[in-house]
């Protein structure tokens, strides 16, 4: 019985939060800018099951632990491409988020910097760049958590 | 003389109007119906419908009229009774009155202090928002989590994930605003920054002119 109500609570709850995952994914058009910059309609359907297969892998491994085989280098190269990847969709995200998006043309609007929008966005992306890079290596910034 | 009036008679003129949406102009200008609007004619009275004169600039640099299109056709209407008037597009026209003699002196370049104090903030403030971004999903966890995935030993402070990582983050963005100091990767579409800035000024004017509206309305 009690079996039962498990799992249909962790049924609901996956069904909640994947479309959670997938509404916050449209909310900031980050797909459809990717997609409009690679012209590259024909491949949505591509896209959406990989972004289901991405999720569903996501999944097992927070779940369950799963380590790959050591053949050396190749688990290093892995992990710096897979880091850069990460931060790519990051990076993207960060970028489509109101914060970035809607400050810069206000400000340049309401501060008088129209010219200046182009260092300006520059600055900020540096800044995300070197905050994240002291964030990791000062562990002290983390640890607490 | 008499011939041509003769003639004006038998051909009924009809006009065109478009009428502009914003216009600038000079405080005791006289403004005519070419400063704002768009007119098409017959030929030969198109000179003399641009110069109708339609009403002059009462309010002082800084503030702003409302001109409707109403107003316009009447103005019209008392040169060429006659005229079949047919009107397109908005019916209001925003007038802003500025003295540009004053503004090229003081509306100059903000100061360089001020450019580079903003630059400090928006920095600094980009640098906190990534960090208390990285707190708040715990994204310690999940790196070391993929990192023990792949490499089979678990570490404390990946950095063989984190830093590739922060790089793409930089990466992600500037893919993401297609370009990066005025160099543009594609050169095609707008980027999201010029959307943003133009879906930000058209709120702003048909904010505007809404409230104005408003405000004409009560002071008749």
């Amino acid at each position: 019985m009690k079996a039962i109500l498990l799992i249909l609570i962790g049924f609901s709850e996956g069904v909640i939060v994947g479309v959670a995952l997938v509404a916050f994914l449209m909310v900031l058009d980050v797909i459809p800018r990717l997609i409009d910059l690679s012209n590259s309609e024909n491949s949505i359907f591509l896209y959406q099951k990989l972004i289901v297969l991405g999720s569903i892998f996501g999944v097992i491994t927070d779940f369950f632990n799963l380590t790959l085989p050591n053949i050396f280098f190749i688990n290093k190269l892995l992990v710096i491409i897979i880091g850069f990847i990460f931060g790519t969709f990051i990076g993207l995200v960060a970028a489509a988020l109101t914060e970035t998006l809607k400050v810069l043309p206000l400000l340049s609007k309401r501060l008088g910097l129209k010219d200046y929008m182009d260092e300006l966005l520059f600055i900020i992306i540096l800044g995300k760049v070197i905050g994240s890079l002291i964030y990791w290596l000062f562990p002290t910034l983390w640890f607490a958590g | 003389m008499f011939i041509m009036s003769e003639e004006l008679e038998c051909i009924k003129e009809e006009i065109f109007l478009r009428v502009k949406r914003v216009v600038k102009a000079q405080p005791n200008q006289t403004l005519v119906l070419a400063d704002l609007a768009e007119v098409i004619t017959n030929k030969d009275l198109q000179d003399q419908l641009e110069q109708v004169k339609v009403k002059e600039v009462t309010k002082k640099a800084g503030q702003s009229m409302i001109i409707t299109a109403l107003e316009i056709i009447r103005a019209i209407k008392i040169n060429f009774p006659q005229a079949g008037i047919e009107h397109l597009g908005e019916a209001d026209v925003i007038v802003d009155i500025e003295d540009t003699s004053q503004r090229n002196l003081t509306d100059n370049q903000p100061s360089k202090l001020y450019v580079f104090a903003i630059g400090v903030i928006l920095f600094f403030g980009a640098a906190m928002a990534i960090m208390n971004f990285h707190a708040d999903v715990s994204m310690v966890k999940v790196h070391q989590q993929i990192y023990k995935l792949i490499m089979g030993k678990s570490k404390e402070n990946p950095l063989l994930l984190n830093i590739p990582y922060s790089i793409g983050l930089g990466f992600g963005m500037i893919i993401f605003f297609n370009k990066i100091y005025k160099y543009k990767f594609n050169k095609d579409d707008p980027s999201p920054l010029e959307i943003e800035m133009y879906l930000y000024k058209n709120k702003v004017n048909q904010f505007s002119l809404h409230q104005k509206t408003e405000l004409a309305k009560n002071n008749d």
